[in-house]
């Protein structure tokens, strides 16, 4: 039997997800014994293949060859996965939708001759293609992506469960920052990262993005930050990792 | 007649090749980065100091240490901030452990298949796997001591303006210093392994650039050492540095007082080889014969090497230094009884700048502050925007002088003078 064949891919991002998959080591290999890999920069020279099984995917689409090849993977892809919370929210870089005031604002900041630059509205990958599935986080978790892979390799669709950071948090007997009146955004965010931040003694910027179903509490934790921290911040603490719009979708 | 790679294959980043070929001759060697504009440098503007190096962090998932603790060095410039030496020292390792971490996957991920002209690295791991667990262990090696001492193997989180979020257990400590030995066994394993390399004959005199330190191979601190004029205070060097816009990617190239210059293994190594750790000096012997054979022999000083290859034997060398300096600095950490990690400070007005040896060389953060805490302006300069100028020059002498086969072995050739350099095309566009 053919193996499936796996692609690994980036859009514009820091690439550090790419860079988790490397870290996974041992476990990388494994993956090669199931997958066919048909792109993985890391790897070996770029073969391009007609049609992937499974393509995964970093980044976000911020010029017009990352348009073209997310689409070209899209065609031919069975499933599109996005990792990351640069393909899932649209990462540190959306940054500029939010902050932005006047047209070309950030862009002529930082080069002279701005009109040569690409400068499209930074987007999530969902917004440009179908995406099966999402694995999130800044940057993944390896061993959340090594288990949603392995459940794609055998067949199954990958889950990850409904509850939010807290739940890791205080499993792990962590001090909760919200009590001390830090604008942790870990009630409302979908957890599966270990609470990673939260052992560091910083409050969650949910770079997971929304706990789904979670509309009613997500609207009244933003107001209960608000009231501790002002407007202004609060949308910093969302914007960071671009999760401000996808919050506010849910909220409403 | 025009030469085109598209994709230049294994560096980090996208980026492809474009020359004219003029009677056999290759002139106006390009290189195009192929990323987006993040424009990172605008976006942290007007907005709260504490996420600044949780973002610009985001620049690179490679050297996400360098950019994090740049940033936070640079903004504890600007508020006037003085540090403790224990601080200090859990910083040094941090900073020494990206360059173990990413040198030990370059040299063997990016660049030993250029020596050997395998296709795939699973077939080099199967072909050395020896050398292979050598790799993996030192990788694993520089991802834990981000993990204890950082929060993370990417992206630190303890890191702060002013120290460290948390205090770790000693315990912890010492079981990082526990695997050094091991690691250091390993590395010299490695070093020993790309000792016995043929690296291409080539040579090119330019300017080498990095931080230097009175009594160490500076990586966290210092001045600006060059091999071509006297050291300077970092803010004076950067001021020299003349940043341009290209015609044709998103890249600001710079260049020092409008020449092209080089950073990096290579450049620190040259710059400071005498305060390398005993098991490192040991690999310098390497050099006596290429000295003795160079036609820049004479007069040289203290510069060891003009041959650009020769980067990936530094990074082989500075893989056994950092593990060497790792261990000495997590000793004395243990050493000093003190465990405030995190000094007091006020915000105010002001500007500061802040530079740090990132695995590719010096990279430059630099950041004015408001009293509210608020970031008014912001400017970074990475270390392969430093050097893409000197390696179209080198691509295009190399291309001139080397024996070409055929378009293929041309292809090679480019390729493996590309990742002789080991670019950060993300880091270069940000």
């Amino acid at each position: 039997m053919n193996k499936p064949t796996l692609a690994i891919a980036s859009m514009t991002c820091c690439e550090g997800c790419q860079v988790e998959i490397l870290n996974l080591g041992k476990r990388l290999l494994d993956l090669f014994q199931v997958f066919d890999l048909g792109n993985f920069s890391w790897a070996e020279e770029k073969k391009e293949r007609p049609k992937y099984d499974v393509a995964v995917i970093e980044g976000t689409p911020l010029t017009h060859e990352d348009v073209r090849y997310l689409k070209e993977l899209r065609r031919k892809s069975k499933i599109l996965v996005a990792i990351g919370s640069c393909a899932h929210l649209g990462g540190v870089q959306e940054i500029k939708n939010y902050a932005e005031k006047n047209k070309n604002e950030k862009v002529k900041y930082v080069y002279p001759k701005y009109q040569r630059i690409q400068n499209p509205t930074v987007v999530p990958l969902w917004k440009v293609v179908k995406v099966d599935y999402t694995v999130p986080c800044c940057p993944i978790d390896k061993d959340e992506f090594f288990r949603v892979i392995s459940d794609i390799a055998f067949g199954r669709a990958p889950k990850i469960p409904l509850r939010p950071v807290c739940f890791e948090c205080q499993t792990s007997g962590y001090e909760c920052l919200l009590q001390k009146g830090q604008p942790c955004m870990g009630p409302i965010t979908i957890g599966g990262c270990k609470a990673i931040c939260l052992r560091s003694k910083r409050f969650c910027y949910g770079c997971r993005g929304p706990l789904p179903g979670a509309g009613p509490q997500i609207k009244k934790h933003l107001r209960n930050i608000e009231k501790l921290v002002g407007k202004k911040y609060l949308r910093e603490i969302m914007e960071t990792y671009g999760a401000e719009d996808d919050f506010l979708r849910i909220e409403k | 007649m025009k030469i085109k790679i598209s994709h230049l294959a294994k560096i980090e980043g996208h980026a492809s090749f474009f020359a004219d070929m003029l009677a056999g001759d290759i002139k106006n060697a390009k290189l195009k980065i192929t990323i987006g504009a993040r424009l990172i440098e605008s976006i942290i503007l007007n907005r709260n100091y504490i996420e600044t190096p949780i973002v610009t962090s985001r620049i690179c998932g490679i050297c996400s240490v360098a950019h994090n603790i740049t940033s936070i060095k640079a903004i504890e410039n600007a508020l006037k901030i003085k540090i403790n030496p224990q601080i200090e020292r859990l910083r040094k390792v941090l900073v020494l452990a990206e360059p173990i971490q990413s040198h030990a996957a370059h040299l063997f991920f990016l660049s030993l298949s250029d020596f050997f002209k395998y296709e795939s690295d699973i077939d080099l791991m199967k072909k050395y796997p020896d050398l292979a667990k050598k790799i993996i262990l030192i990788r694993d090696f520089g991802n834990k001591i981000k993990d204890v001492v950082g929060g993370r193997d990417m992206h630190m989180i303890v890191t702060e303006i002013g120290g460290f979020r948390r205090v770790l257990d000693d315990k912890i400590i010492q079981k990082l210093i526990d695997e050094t030995e091991g690691v250091l066994e390993a590395a010299i394993g490695v070093a020993k392994f790309f000792r016995a390399l043929d690296y291409p004959k080539y040579e090119r005199k330019v300017e080498f650039a990095g931080l230097t330190a009175p009594r160490e191979y500076a990586f966290y601190d210092g001045v600006i050492g060059s091999t071509m004029e006297s050291a300077r205070p970092v803010k004076k060097f950067y001021k020299e540095l003349v940043e341009k816009q290209t015609a044709d990617d998103p890249t600001k190239r710079a260049r020092h007082e409008g020449k092209s210059f080089m950073v990096g293994a290579i450049a620190r190594l040259n710059l400071s080889h005498k305060f390398l750790n005993p098991e490192a000096k040991k690999f310098l012997t390497f050099f006596d014969k290429s000295l003795s054979n160079s036609p820049f022999g004479k007069g040289r000083g203290s510069v060891l090497t003009f041959n650009t290859f020769h980067n990936i034997y530094a990074q082989s060398v500075e893989l056994v230094h950092c593990v060497e300096e790792a261990q000495k600095l997590l000793k004395e950490y243990l050493r000093d009884k003190s465990r405030n990690l995190m000094v007091k400070y006020t915000l105010k007005n002001g500007e500061g700048l802040g530079a740090t040896e990132a695995p590719r060389g010096t990279l430059y953060h630099y950041y004015k502050i408001d009293k509210y805490g608020v970031i008014r302006a912001c400017n970074i300069i990475t270390p392969t925007a430093q050097f893409l100028d000197n390696l179209e020059n080198d691509l295009e002498k190399y291309l001139n002088e080397a024996k070409i086969k055929d378009e293929k072995d041309r292809k090679w050739k480019i390729n493996m003078m590309v990742r002789a350099y080991d670019p950060c095309m993300t880091c270069a566009t940000h």
